[in-house]
Parts: structure tokens; C-alpha cells; sequence
């Protein structure tokens, strides 16, 4: 078997082209398929090692009236909890950022952990460890002071000794409270002697067996379900036993709506928790589709290949038949040939994505999830023995489907030249008017190819889906860049957001604007009530920003309201609400539908007048009036939009130092800057498109080099007569480019199509919650994605051309004997 | 120097290595304007490499060669292509039609490279195929596809049409009559033809037989009277 062998490997050797393609296919397929599904399992697992090091809790009991130490007995005695711990907290107004709401939680030692980023923990009662992101922000230093508003406890100041992160906290979300704005800017923690109460404001459990499971696993669910379920059998008692405790009547006498009821919480409920797993899932679903397209190019480029290869070794086989070679001695032979550069390109796919895909997209994910310091990214080796397998299917199923019909045949059979294809008519040819126009050029040239239709078929496949997946790629780019224009040049499209001390009525908020206008020239301004409210559909609820203004006249100053598809505007409604399309989507509502909204304690029904496009945040609008009827109360003005002429950096400053010198006014922000932030945490999202198109490009090149080799190598004798013919070699190789610019047309015209479809499917799977990322692709892409296929088509044909002044006509022409 | 064709000390060496391949070794012989001239000789004598050689697909390793008072032995590159698209016809034993392409439209593909060519209709009714025009090669019998590689030839209005055994791949009758319409071109055109073949049985119905063996020329004899096909047996 020696020779054998060697001819194998010098075969090998001699058609390294065709292998190093197919080699370059499967990597790529291969990293993005371990890569991007390593990066969900890695975002979970960074999570998950996060949650475990900082003992997050479990379940979170918190009780209208407060918990006490029997409570907490009663906890720790049901069947599955391990542990009990209880919590205090305190929602308080910063004085120094004004407006700013936090809340003050009391250091856990055992439930909780914070993870120090700056600085120590406290140590004495007056010090307190900060949000780390709110510490950033507000640009503090470790042993600055925070000063609170008095609210009756006595504590107005706390040193800082450092900042932290806590796992309910992981992303930029700090929650709802009921002072300042609604929306709560951070948290501090203290040291629990501070507050003096003799209930506790929430239980924090830690479940038995829990930790040693997955958050996101069913099986954590069920346990956790399992015993939120026996906490509720004991809550009854409890909460009648501390009415009983605090009014002193038996608690069958309690009126109406004065018993206190439990809430219990578990990890399901804190918002940066469940988007995390949201977007953690979502990277995965990237990882079904764009895969595949890798895996069928992969399919087609081996299948063409191995077709080449084995007609070319037709003698040979015939040969070695007739020899006595077995049928499937031939079979693993073109196999193991198919296998080297499939698990060479396999493995080292796996190697270099499941490292470098989940590091660019955690990356990224953090600026989202400042809580989560430290991720890991460990080899994968379910993901990636997958990705080898199912890459070994295809190009080996590919060779198989090659070589099966002549490895089965008869030995004089696969000696003999096999018999050429006979010509076939057209179906232009039946439309005999079109027919007769064409010259004769055009006509070879169409029944060229169309007579091949596996060759016209594996081209303008493989050609679409390189073209669609560049336009893919660019339209991605298109629609996440372009949204912070979209959202802040063009809808929210005011100059300044003023937010003001306090909420005023609107005759003094009226007055305020007057004295704003007057700082810089031809400004104009609109007093806006604005709170963070939740708002409930059919099923789910959501959190959003409402926003009232004092009155419609001029508001199209500040906001532009229109369809996104049609483009069409909206006028601001005299009833009902202008909700954003993104939330309406998430509440399942449309146009007349009823929502409720709540605020703090208050609810109302609203119908929603109309859904307005809007790419970042959640937004209600609600017309004075309606707003007045429904919460049965005057509307309050805390913040004023403003538009002027624009201004340099220099005089915006200035402007912002005079507004907050005024009376009244306690911070500005610029769109200007907002817009800046917005591309800035956008554009780190590029860095995963971009390696998305290269990907695709570089397939792309690979795909239409191979499809054309094949295509010269399997025309040799036709191309070596049109030599002897005498054409000239500009004239073999327009033959031959004709058909090629003709396929190339068609491929790219349908790639548009596969493009459109990926986009949009990709655009829907990878949003995160705050964004709404448009859903179109720019013309300009589309003739760029065009224009980029052609290119590679050009590059190709050129290289061609070499080859095909090479093709030698005496030995193309030798008659098989 | 006034024949038609002539070569004249031609060789053609090839080397592979260290090894010395003498394809043709000292080549000498003329053929005149509108002969008929068969080459005999046995398998890997070098008449194909002659024939290479005067169809312009190949270059002599030396000599000379020349064809309607010019020397074509060093052309190269472009005038080659030249020479062989306007000067020469070439027919193969294997026909190499294009397979897409019905019979006339093999022929119309001359058409459009040679400078003054003939009418595609008009050669394929000249070799008898005017009713199978519209059918493709594989709807079309052996001798059938040799016609119409025979018409494409022809269509270029050639100085010399040169043939490689080119009823090697037919049947003895079918051989026969596309030997005559060979016959007949040469005779009725005036087209100056030249046959290789290994059969020399076929030798009677040429005008000059060159025979040839290891690379060098054994002998080339005048026909005063060739014999009709018709009576020529294999």
C-alpha cells in the first residue's frame, strides 16, 4: 500500500489551490459557528460566576408594613431556604446633583457582596461605598463628600471611601422610586447601624442546592418556583400576625386594604438580570443563521472541487479498478482527501474563534453592563466539536455526492472519456422575436449557460449569498450607526434639556421659560412635565418616560412625530396617547388599544392615539389636558426643552453656566453632547459588523475563484479549440467572461434579496432593549455591496486570464486513444 | 524556395531534465498549391508534431518553414495566432465541436474570426448538411460531426486545411465518404489539403505521399494518377 500512500500525498500537494479554499471555507465557518454561540455560553457564564462570587440572592421577600426578626424565622424554617438575611433600605435625595435619587442600602457581609472597584468599604457610620457607575459619572473621588436632604433621620452626609458594583445592579438601570424625577440615579451603602428602625425593609434568601445550578437553567426555575411557592403558604399568617403586632386588634377585624401583603421577588424580576439572559440568547440566535450560509458555501465549494478532482482522475480510477482496487478503498481515498483541509480548517476556526468572537462581543456588551468587571472565555469544546462535525458532514457529504457514481462504475466505463453533455435549447430560443435580434456572440454565450444548469446554479447560489451577506454586513453598519442622527438631529430634535428644582405650576413654569429664552438669542422654550412611569399591555409591562407638555402649540419645535414606514408626520393628538413604536411592540399594543399607566401609586387607563417612530428610550406622550382628567390633578412642570439657533462649544457652555446660575434651574443637558454619546456607545457595536463583512468579503473572493477555475478547467477542450481556431486569447477570455459577468449580474441580483432577508432577521435578533435599530439599508449600500462583488468578480477574471493563456492546446486536444 | 509549403531541417526537441525527446529529427519535404498530400507513418513517428508544427499550435526547435512564400518557423505569440486563424483549417480526428452549438452555428463560429470567410449556409450545403444544420452534435452521427468540423475548417477560406487521421474515430463507409469530400474540396476548390494518417491503404488516393518514421523523412512520391476513393479498399 506504500505507493499507494504516496500517491495520495503528492496528489495532495499538487492541487494545494483547491484545498487551501476549502481550508479558508471552513474556517470561517467554523469560528463564527463556536465563536458566536461560545459567546453566549461565555456572557452567561461570566454572569453566572459574577452571581456566584457575590452570593446574589435568590428570592427577595419585601412586605408592605416591613419584616421582622419572626419573619425571618418563619423564612429560614421553610423547606429549601438556606439561608436568611435580613435587609434595610431607603430611597434619599442627593443635594449636590439635584434631582439625583438614590437609594441606600445597608452592607450585607454574607448576601449581596459588592464588588470593590475604587477604594475599601466603610468603616464608621458617616461613610458609605458608592454606585460605581454613578461614582463615574458624577466624576467623585474616594474621600469626597456626598451630601444628602434631610428627610427626617438626621443624615445628610457620607463620606466616600470607595465605589462598587452589585449584581442586581449590572447594567445602567438603578429602578424607580418616588422622589425627584422617578428614576433612581445610583446607591450607596452604609453600614446597617444607620438605620434605625425595628423592621427590616426586605429579606434576602439564598436557596439550598442553588448555587451549584445555572440561573438560567429550567431546573434552577423549578426550585426556585417550588419554594416562592411555600413562602407564599406561610405569608398569610405572617402578615396577620404583624398587623395584629403593630395595631393591636385581632386581624380578622383589620378593614379593608390595611393588611399587609409579601411580595416575593426573585432573580426574574430585576430588569439587568433578565435583559442580560435576553441578550445573551439573542448573540445565540446570530449564531443559527449566519452560520449556515458559511456551512452551504462550504457545501458547494467542496462539491465543485472534489467533482473537478475526481473527473480529472477519471483515468486513474479506471485504472486502479481495473487493478482491483475496492469501490470503497476509492471512496476514502477522495474522503481523506476531503478531510485534511476540512479538519485542519475546522480546528483552527474553533481555536481562533471561540476566543476572539465572545472577547469582541462581551467587549462591547459592557458598556451596556458596567457591573460585570471580569468575563471568561474558556474553549467551548461541545461548541466546537459541533462546528467540526457538522463542517465534516458537509464537505464530506459534498465528496461523497462527487465521487459515488464513478467509484461504483465499471472499470472499462470510468476508462472511456466520458460522453459530453449534449446541447440542449434554451428557453429563449422558444421566443423566437428576441431570438433572432441577439448576434451570435449573445447566443452561444446564453446557451452556454444555461445548458449547465448545476454550473449555473452552484454559481449565481454561491455569488447571492456572498453578495448578501456583504449587503448583510453594510446594511447592518447602516442601521446601527445611523440611529443616534435618526433619533437626536431628527425626532427628539430640541437644542437643551433643562430640568428644574422643583415642579412648578404652569404659570410659574411659563415664567421660567420667559427668563431661559432670554440667554441666548432667538431661543425658545417649552415646559414639559417628565416622569418615569410603567406602563401595562395585555401581559407585560414596561418601564417608559412620560412626558406632558404645557402646550401643543409649538411642540413640533421640539419633537418631530412620524410613521416610520411611511414616513408620513403626526400631529399631536387632542385624546389618547403617542406612545414609541419600540415599547408599543413590547406591550403588544397598536393603534386604539388601551394601556394602563402607573405612577407611583396611581394608575389610569390611556388609549393610544398613535405610535410614532423612535430609536432610543421609551417614551409616552400625553396631552395636558388628558393627563389632568385622568390623575384628577394639575400638571406640574419639571423641565423645560429648548431650541435656539446653533452655537459654537464656547457659547453653549456659557449658556449652560447661565442656566444653571438662574433661579430655579438645576441641570442642562446639550443634545449636542447626548448625540455624541450615543454614537460613541454605538459605534463599539461596529467592531462586530466589521469583522462580519471581512468575513463575508473574504468568502466572497474565495467562492467566485473557485467557481471560475472549475469552470476553465471543465471548458479546457472547448477553450483549447477556440485557440486552434485561431481566436486571439482576449477573445478566449471574453467567451468566457461574458457568461461571467452575465452569472455575476444574476448572482448579485439575488443576493440583494438574501441580504434584505438576513438584515432584517439579524436587526431583529440582536437589538437590545433601549434601541430600536432601523430596519433599512441605505441606497448607498446597496450599490457599494454591488460594487464590491463585482470587484472580486473583476480581480478573479483578471487572474483567470492567465490562466487560460496558459491552457495548451495540443495537450487539451489529444485524443484518448 | 517556390513551393507552397515547404520545411526544410526542421526539428523539434523536447527536454525533460536531463532527457532528450527528438519528436522530429531533420524534417525535409514541399508540397505544392491544391495537392492533396497524405503523411504515413507508424504511431510516434512525428507526423502529428509536422502537422503541429504547420498548423501553427507548435514552434520547430529549428529549421525552417514556410507556407505561401513565408517563413512562419519564427513566429511567435500574436503573429502566430494570426497565421493560424486566417491561414490554416484544421480538422481533428475527434471533431472538437462546440456541443452548445447547433451544425451551422459551429460553422458561424469561424465567421466571426477569420477576415474573409465564406458563407456558413453555403459550405455546410457544400458538405452536404443543409438539412441537419439546426441539429446538435450529439443528434448528429460521427461522420456527420467530421462534415461539419470539416465545413467549420473550410469556413475560413484557409490556404492549407490540415487533417489528423480523420476517420480514425468512423467506420469504413463513413470514413470513405468523408474522405472524398475531401477529395473533392481539394480538387474543386483548389484548397491545397494535407491528411496524416497511420493508414497507409489510403496512400493511392493522394497526389504526393510523404512517409515518415523516427522524426525523419523515408520518402516523398509523386501520384501521377491517383485512384478514386471509390475504388480505394481497407
Amino acid at each position: 500500500m506504500k505507493a499507494f500512500h504516496k500517491n495520495f500525498f503528492r496528489e495532495l500537494f499538487r492541487n494545494k489551490t483547491r484545498f487551501v479554499s476549502v481550508f479558508f471555507i471552513v474556517l470561517l465557518g467554523a469560528a463564527f459557528f463556536s465563536g458566536i454561540r461560545s459567546s453566549e455560553s461565555d456572557m452567561l457564564l461570566s454572569a453566572e460566576q459574577y452571581y456566584d462570587r457575590s452570593n446574589y440572592y435568590d428570592v427577595k421577600v419585601v412586605s408592605t408594613l416591613g419584616l421582622t426578626q419572626a419573619d425571618l424565622d418563619a423564612l429560614s424554617d421553610v423547606e429549601g431556604v438556606q439561608a436568611v438575611y435580613g435587609g434595610f433600605s431607603r430611597d434619599v435625595l442627593c443635594t449636590d446633583e439635584k434631582n439625583s435619587a438614590l437609594k441606600l442600602i445597608a452592607l450585607q457581609e454574607n448576601v449581596n457582596i459588592p464588588t470593590v472597584v475604587t477604594g475599601e468599604l466603610p468603616r464608621e457610620d458617616n461613610e458609605c461605598l458608592m454606585d460605581n457607575v454613578f461614582f463615574e459619572n458624577n466624576h467623585y473621588r474616594v474621600g469626597d463628600k456626598i451630601t444628602l436632604e434631610d428627610d427626617g433621620s438626621g443624615i445628610t452626609e457620607f463620606y466616600i471611601t470607595g465605589s462598587a458594583n452589585l449584581p442586581e445592579y449590572m447594567d445602567l438601570n438603578r429602578g424607580t422610586g418616588t422622589l425627584g424625577s422617578g428614576k433612581l440615579s445610583g446607591f450607596l451603602l452604609v453600614k446597617q447601624q444607620i438605620f434605625d428602625a425595628d423592621y427590616f425593609t426586605e429579606a434576602y434568601l439564598l436557596l439550598e442546592g442553588a448555587k451549584e445550578l445555572d440561573s438560567f437553567d429550567p431546573e434552577y426555575e423549578e426550585l426556585s418556583e417550588t419554594v416562592q411557592e411555600r413562602i407564599l403558604d406561610i405569608s398569610d399568617a405572617a402578615c396577620k400576625r404583624r398587623f395584629e403586632e403593630i395595631y393591636g386588634i385581632p386581624a380578622d377585624m383589620a378593614p379593608e386594604g390595611l393588611l399587609p401583603s409579601w411580595y416575593i421577588l426573585d432573580r426574574d424580576m430585576v430588569a439587568s438580570t433578565v435583559n442580560y439572559q435576553n441578550d445573551a440568547e439573542r448573540i445565540g440566535n446570530l449564531g443559527k443563521l449566519i452560520p449556515i450560509i458559511f456551512f452551504l458555501v462550504a457545501t458547494l465549494v467542496s462539491l465543485t472541487a472534489m467533482t473537478r478532482l475526481v473527473a480529472e482522475h477519471r483515468g486513474e480510477i479506471g485504472a486502479l479498478k481495473a487493478l482491483g482496487a475496492g469501490n470503497f478503498a476509492i471512496l476514502m481515498n477522495y474522503f481523506a482527501f476531503a478531510m485534511i483541509p476540512t479538519i485542519c480548517g475546522g480546528v483552527i476556526g474553533v481555536l481562533i474563534g471561540e476566543k476572539g468572537l465572545p472577547f469582541a462581543i462581551l467587549h462591547t456588551y459592557q458598556m451596556l453592563y458596567k457591573g460585570l468587571t471580569e468575563f471568561t472565555l474558556p474553549y467551548n469544546l461541545r461548541e466546537g466539536a459541533i462546528a467540526i462535525l457538522v463542517n465534516i458532514l458537509c464537505t464530506g457529504g459534498a465528496t461523497l455526492l462527487a465521487c459515488y457514481k464513478t467509484a461504483n462504475d465499471f472499470p472499462a466505463r470510468i476508462l472511456r472519456p466520458e460522453a459530453p453533455q449534449s446541447g440542449k435549447r434554451v428557453l429563449l430560443e422558444r421566443i423566437p422575436f428576441l431570438w433572432k435580434r441577439l448576434n451570435f456572440t449573445f447566443k452561444s454565450t446564453f446557451r452556454n449557460m444555461f445548458s449547465y444548469k448545476k454550473r449555473f446554479f452552484m454559481t449565481v447560489i454561491g455569488i447571492a449569498c456572498c453578495m448578501g451577506l456583504v449587503l448583510m454586513g453594510l446594511g447592518l453598519h447602516d442601521s446601527i450607526g445611523v440611529i443616534a442622527d435618526k433619533q437626536y438631529a431628527e425626532i427628539s430634535h430640541y437644542d437643551a434639556s433643562v430640568s428644574l428644582t422643583a415642579e412648578y405650576d404652569a404659570g410659574t413654569a411659563a415664567e421660567i421659560v420667559d427668563a431661559v429664552s432670554e440667554l441666548t438669542p432667538s431661543a425658545s422654550g417649552l415646559a414639559f412635565y417628565e416622569k418615569t412611569v410603567e406602563l401595562s399591555g395585555a401581559g407585560t409591562s414596561h418601564e417608559a418616560v412620560l412626558e406632558v407638555p404645557l402646550s401643543e402649540e409649538n411642540i413640533a419645535e421640539y419633537f418631530t412625530f412620524r410613521h416610520r414606514t411611511t414616513r408620513r408626520g403626526i400631529s399631536f393628538p387632542e385624546s389618547g396617547a403617542l406612545i414609541s413604536e419600540k415599547t408599543a411592540n413590547f406591550l403588544d399594543v397598536k393603534k386604539g388599544d388601551v394601556i394602563k399607566v402607573r405612577i407611583g401609586g396611581e394608575s389610569a387607563e390611556v388609549r393610544i392615539a398613535d405610535i410614532y417612530e423612535n430609536y432610543i428610550g421609551h417614551y409616552l406622550f400625553l396631552p395636558r389636558a388628558e393627563y389632568e382628567t385622568l390623575f384628577g390633578q394639575e400638571t406640574v412642570f419639571n423641565r423645560i426643552f429648548m431650541t435656539y439657533p446653533a452655537l459654537s462649544e464656547e457659547e453653549e457652555n456659557l449658556l449652560g453656566s447661565r442656566l444653571i446660575a438662574t433661579d430655579r434651574v438645576q441641570g442642562v443637558t446639550f443634545i449636542a453632547d447626548t448625540l455624541d454619546w450615543a454614537t460613541d456607545t454605538l459605534s463599539s457595536l461596529n467592531t462586530i459588523i466589521y469583522i462580519v463583512l471581512a468575513a463575508a468579503a473574504l468568502l466572497a473572493f474565495v467562492v467566485i475563484y473557485n467557481l471560475n477555475i472549475i469552470n476553465i478547467a471543465e471548458r479546457n477542450r472547448e477553450l483549447a479549440t477556440l485557440k486552434v481556431l485561431g481566436c486571439y486569447d482576449r477573445e478566449v477570455a471574453a467567451y468566457v467572461y461574458r457568461e461571467n459577468i452575465f452569472l455575476t449580474l444574476l448572482g448579485t441580483l439575488l443576493g440583494i434579496g438574501v441580504g434584505v432577508l438576513l438584515h432584517r432577521y439579524i436587526i431583529v435578533s440582536v437589538e437590545v432593549d433601549l434601541i430600536m435599530f432601523s430596519r433599512s439599508i441605505a441606497p448607498l449600500s446597496f450599490l457599494l455591496g454591488t460594487l464590491i462583488t463585482l470587484f472580486f468578480s473583476a480581480v478573479v477574471n483578471l487572474l483567470m486570464y492567465y490562466r487560460l493563456k496558459k491552457i495548451d492546446m495540443i495537450e487539451s486536444l489529444k485524443s484518448v486513444e | 524556395m517556390n513551393h507552397y509549403v515547404e520545411m526544410a531541417g526542421v526539428t523539434k526537441i523536447y527536454r525533460m531534465g536531463e532527457m532528450e525527446i527528438k519528436a522530429a529529427d531533420g524534417i525535409d519535404f514541399y508540397i505544392e498549391k491544391g495537392e492533396l498530400a497524405v503523411i504515413v507513418g507508424a504511431s510516434g513517428a512525428g507526423k502529428t508534431t509536422v502537422l503541429n508544427i504547420l498548423g501553427g499550435m507548435d514552434t520547430a526547435t529549428s529549421g525552417q518553414v514556410f507556407v505561401d512564400g513565408q517563413d512562419i518557423s519564427g513566429f511567435k505569440g500574436k503573429k502566430l495566432v494570426h497565421y493560424r486563424r486566417e491561414d490554416v483549417g484544421f480538422v481533428f480526428q475527434f471533431y472538437n465541436l462546440m456541443q452548445n452549438l447547433t451544425a451551422l452555428e459551429n460553422v458561424e463560429l469561424a465567421l466571426q474570426i477569420s477576415k474573409k470567410p465564406l458563407s456558413a449556409e453555403q459550405v455546410i450545403r457544400d458538405v452536404g448538411l443543409y438539412d441537419r444544420r439546426d441539429n446538435f452534435p450529439a443528434q448528429l452521427s460521427g461522420g456527420e460531426q467530421q462534415r461539419v468540423a470539416i465545413a467549420r475548417a473550410l469556413a475560413k477560406n484557409p490556404k492549407l486545411l490540415l487533417c489528423d487521421e480523420p476517420t480514425g474515430a468512423l467506420d469504413y463507409v463513413t470514413g470513405k465518404s468523408v474522405l472524398k469530400l475531401l477529395y473533392d474540396t481539394c480538387r474543386q476548390k483548389g484548397v491545397t489539403v494535407v491528411i496524416i494518417t497511420h493508414n497507409s491503404a489510403l496512400t493511392p488516393m493522394a497526389d504526393r505521399v510523404i512517409r515518415i518514421k523516427s522524426g525523419k523523412v523515408l520518402s516523398s512520391e509523386i501520384n501521377e494518377h491517383p485512384t478514386p476513393i471509390e475504388n480505394i479498399e481497407w
